[in-house]
């Protein structure tokens, strides 16, 4: 009897713990609807937006809830993102000031961003120590997804200047920082 | 605690062994009855797990896990105690030399009372006593007044379900 009510504990205990990372969890994919509405809002259509914000709200909220070393990579990502998110936005003013093309400001930016964002996954995933393949992987997926709702204002060669760009950073600062053992 | 907090699955069964033992022998040393102290136990323990995620592992993971068990047994002995001091309340008999027919009424009326009291939850059961006996309440006078108002009109409607007109 003892030994049937410790099994029932045990699965609310788990129901519990389950439940409260999965809130937990959307509450940390706080930045994806923020960085959707600012894309919308810099330049980028919003049905790209949303093509690209569901898929990334869900593997955010899959990776935070599961945890470990790849839910941890999720906020650094989203953080990391945020750079090529509004880079392209931003210099389409400059464009506009500068009377020069879009494409080519817009193209411009999403590279620097792309750097800027890989560059700081890079550094971060070597403070990881092991696993810090696996945290880059996934940071670089999660801030690509994030990057690419500003980026796709460039089109196809924003977008891929982009993930040259994060590839750029994060693997040279990935190999040469000193990792924490 | 730290894997679990991580969100490594595979350690939960081991934290829940050997919490379960630790936290249901603390409450039982905390708490006069076994049962409350059993609830109370099993409450920390479902506590500890909810807040797992928030596990900082530069805390002891016993006094963690103890510190929340105290807190849920403290929890379960106001409300029993509120418990107590409510049935108090209901068990009151009328002043001495009181005429028979009053005593009927009165008698009925309590019962009525208690019974509409028993359907309502501990938390209104618990403010409506509090206020009644005009103790000063633990949380803001503010929150406490809407506890009460929403209490009474919960009362009421109990009373209304049973008795037609409040």
């Amino acid at each position: 009897m003892e030994h049937r009510d410790d099994l029932a504990l045990a699965r609310r205990a788990r129901l519990v713990y389950e439940s409260a990372r999965l809130r937990r969890a959307i509450v940390r994919a706080w930045p994806v609807p923020l960085a959707a509405w600012l894309a919308v809002r810099l330049g980028t259509s919003p049905s790209h937006v949303v093509v690209l914000a569901i898929p990334l709200a869900i593997a955010a909220i899959v990776l935070v809830w599961r945890g470990g070393v790849t839910g941890r990579a999720v906020a650094p990502g989203l953080a990391a993102g945020a750079a090529p998110l509004i880079a392209p936005g931003l210099a389409m003013d400059c464009a506009v000031a500068c009377s020069a093309s879009c494409q080519t400001w817009c193209a411009t930016s999403c590279v620097v961003g792309g750097i800027l964002a890989g560059s700081l996954i890079g550094y971060r995933a070597s403070r990881e120590g092991h696993g810090g393949w696996q945290f880059a992987a996934t940071a670089v997926a999660i801030a690509a997804t994030t990057g690419a709702m500003g980026c796709a204002m460039a089109g196809a060669m924003g977008v891929t200047g982009m993930l040259i760009g994060l590839a750029a950073g994060a693997v040279p600062v990935f190999a040469l920082v000193p990792r924490r053992s | 605690m730290t894997r679990l907090a991580d969100g490594d699955r595979s350690a939960f069964s081991t934290v829940f062994t050997t919490l379960r033992p630790l936290l249901f022998g603390f409450a039982r040393r905390l708490m006069r009855d076994p049962a409350d102290a059993e609830d109370a136990a099993q409450q920390a323990l479902l506590a500890v797990f909810e807040h797992a995620h928030r596990y900082d592992p530069s805390r002891d993971v016993a006094a963690w896990a103890l510190a929340i068990t105290a807190h849920e047994c403290n929890a379960a002995r106001r409300k029993s105690r509120r418990a107590e001091a409510l049935d108090d309340a209901v068990a009151e008999r009328p002043a001495p030399g009181a005429d028979p027919e009053t005593v009927a009424i009165d008698r009925d009326l309590t019962a009525a009372a208690a019974e509409a009291l028993g359907s309502l939850r501990t938390e209104d059961a618990a403010a409506l006593s509090a206020a009644w006996r005009g103790e000063r309440p633990a949380i803001a006078p503010a929150a406490f007044r809407k506890r009460v108002q929403r209490a009474t009109e919960r009362l009421r409607a109990a009373w209304r379900s049973r008795h037609g007109t409040p």
